[in-house]
């Protein structure tokens, strides 16, 4: 971007800001601007214009230095546009693309606007592939596919964002571009995110685009929106790409101060009556393509597991599916803390083989039966042979989905785990024992290719879930050889 | 009212004007009206007050209706910036307040600023349009062509 002094002289308008509120301007003057539009001030300062009337266009201050009343402005004649480009993997950037994590500038950049319309119908296709997240019980219950909006809904605190960390470690591993947007943060969480990514040498194929809580509410707002600009530059070159919003709920809130501070009417819990459609006009541009694909999991805060709220239900409804962080379940010491009974996947299934199909549809059926086997024991009644049997197999199916929140595991070796468990491998195993024997088979998958093609080439070649029980019923030395007792 | 604002040539002029309108108006309120024939006397300029008792004089016209007239006419002149590299004489402003009368119209008032650092010539801002006219952005686009050969010659 041009100084002020060459975008007065080539505009040919001049504006003089009367009134300041917090992180809006009022400019009077510059009688062409139009909505969206940026301006520059005469300070350096950069904002964007977010309505026009007769007397003056409000300015939503978008830089970190202050302006003053006075000051004049100039308008630059275009919208927000952004410098995107393959030189962006493996930085941490603000939302103007501007790098933060030290100084060496950004190369191979070119400028996009960030506000474009979503794709109509043509050009998108169903979702049809799988997206591994790595955790067992997201991959085997609620599955994701490419291209699909999953929303991640939780209280503070309860793994969610460690849920979204495993998900970008074990897509980027398998080369998909991962875009990390921070929203609103503190300065040490988006830290805390750069240094796992480094350590687990996966920052290359990674962007994160942060904004901290003490930036301006403008600069927070734009955070969304640039880096779904990223994803679809990636996408246009025929790559898959993964973008995390974390989290859309404190990016409401600071829309809501923004138009509040404006003027703007407020409806329900003093929202603006356009928090539906500046989120579903984001949301919209991720989706599976022809080339490429933008699969997008927002996050959304709960309040004591509430699903209901205003903020929550309108992301709910515009994606595909909610992976669900129960506060209960976490307090019980279940991690990931994910409900499976209260989560949703539209689209997910239909990425899945057929055996992955049946093992859901299996597996479901019998957690639903599980839980109601548990709260009958609640009346102390006495338990039946079957009922047993179900909380034993129960007991262990909770010891397979407990999972380290660093751990990330092949939906293969998982498929072939919970195939062991239904066959009775480990009928006289429980607990601790039963865990360690299940993580020397990930670790054997992980740390040999044989092995590896082999449990591999068995899922590949197996038409369904009961099939592949049965096959190991009487071959059990693919699991049992593994295994040291 | 023309004759009242040929005589407002500069935005100071106006404000000037403005203040000694309002002080007028409020006093038609004040000591159940006696106060505005003791301000007309002791509170504004000669010149105005002299005008004013003319005005008022004429077809007996209410004073609070004739008052509120000139304020709102007030109101909606507009300004233009301009800005000097020299702080202009009372000769300077007349030439310039007809010719901007002359281009403008009636109704447009002159606001002078100094920027010495402008050189010669001056910059003009009117309803939000800017234009610069100084010495200084020509020797910036003339110095523009020639930085580059100029500091290749220094460097050698």
């Amino acid at each position: 971007m041009k100084d002020f002094d060459y975008y007065l002289n080539k505009i040919g308008e001049i504006g003089f800001v009367d009134e300041i509120v917090h992180s809006i301007a009022y400019v009077s003057g510059i009688p062409s601007a139009r909505p969206s539009e940026v301006v520059i001030f005469e300070g350096g300062e950069v904002g964007t214009i977010l309505s026009l009337s007769p007397e003056s266009a409000e300015v939503l201050l978008l830089s970190r230095q202050v302006t003053k009343v006075g000051n004049k402005v100039a308008r630059t004649g275009d919208l927000f546009q952004v410098a995107i480009g393959s030189g962006l993997l493996g930085r941490v950037v603000d939302p103007l693309a501007k790098p933060i994590d030290s100084a060496i500038p950004v190369k191979d950049v070119h400028l996009e606007p960030i506000d474009t319309q979503p794709h109509g119908i043509i050009g998108r296709e169903p979702v049809k592939k799988p997206l591994e997240t790595g955790v067992t019980l997201v991959d085997l219950v609620v599955p994701l596919g490419k291209g699909q909006r999953e929303l991640i809904i939780g209280d503070r605190k309860t793994g969610k964002t460690e849920f979204l960390l495993q998900t970008i470690y074990s897509q980027a591993t398998k080369g998909t571009i991962c875009i990390y947007a921070l929203i609103g943060q503190k300065q040490v969480d988006i830290k805390k995110r750069q240094e796992f990514l480094e350590d687990k040498k996966i920052m290359d194929k990674c962007i994160i685009v942060a904004s901290s809580s003490s930036d301006p509410s403008g600069l927070i707002y734009l955070t969304p929106y640039t880096s779904m600009t990223i994803a679809e530059h990636f996408r246009d070159q025929g790559l898959d790409v993964l973008l995390i919003l974390d989290d859309m709920t404190t990016h409401a809130r600071y829309y809501r101060e923004i138009s509040l501070l404006a003027r703007r009417f407020p409806g329900r819990d003093s929202y603006p009556g356009d928090i539906f459609y500046i989120h579903a006009r984001l949301i919209e541009r991720a989706g599976n393509y022809k080339r490429g694909s933008i699969t997008c999991l927002p996050a959304a805060e709960s309040v004591l597991g509430d699903l209901s709220g205003y903020v929550q239900t309108n992301l709910m409804a515009m994606t595909d599916g909610h992976v669900f962080f129960d506060i209960e379940l976490y307090n019980q010491g279940k991690r990931p803390a994910v409900n499976p009974e209260l989560s949703v996947t539209r689209v997910g299934h239909q990425a899945q083989t057929p055996l992955q199909r049946d093992l859901s549809r299996e597996l479901m059926s019998f957690l639903v039966n599980y839980q109601r086997m548990q709260q009958f024991m609640h009346f102390g009644a006495e338990a039946g042979e079957t009922v047993k049997s179900v909380l034993r197999l129960g007991a262990k199916v909770d010891e397979f989905f407990s999972q380290r929140q660093d751990e990330v595991i092949a939906i293969n070796v998982n498929i072939l785990i919970l195939a062991g468990l239904w066959g009775g491998i480990w009928k006289e195993i429980e607990g601790i024992e039963l865990k360690r024997e299940m993580e020397q088979i990930v670790l054997t998958y992980q740390t040999d290719p044989a092995y590896k093609a082999q449990v591999d080439q068995l899922i590949s070649s197996s038409p369904s879930f009961t099939e592949l029980v049965q096959f190991l019923r009487q071959n059990d030395e693919i699991i049992v050889s593994k295994i040291r007792r | 009212m023309e004759a009242l604002f040929e005589k407002i040539k500069t935005s100071e002029e106006k404000d000037k004007l403005m203040e000694e309108i309002d002080i007028l108006l409020n006093s038609l309120f004040q000591n159940k009206g006696e106060a505005f024939s003791i301000l007309l006397k002791t509170g504004v300029r000669a010149w105005l007050s002299e005008y004013i008792r003319a005005e008022l004089a004429k077809d007996e016209a209410n004073p609070f209706e004739y008052l509120k007239k000139i304020k709102e006419e007030l109101n909606s002149f507009k300004a233009l910036k301009l800005t000097l590299a020299f702080e202009p004489t009372e000769s300077n402003i007349e030439k310039f307040s007809y010719a901007v009368k002359k281009y403008l119209g009636e109704k447009v008032v002159i606001e002078f600023s100094y920027n010495p650092t402008l050189i010669a010539g001056c910059t003009l801002t009117y309803e939000g349009k800017y234009r610069d006219f100084s010495m200084k952005s020509f020797f910036n686009s003339e110095f523009a062509k020639i930085k580059q050969d100029l500091f290749i010659q220094m460097a050698h």
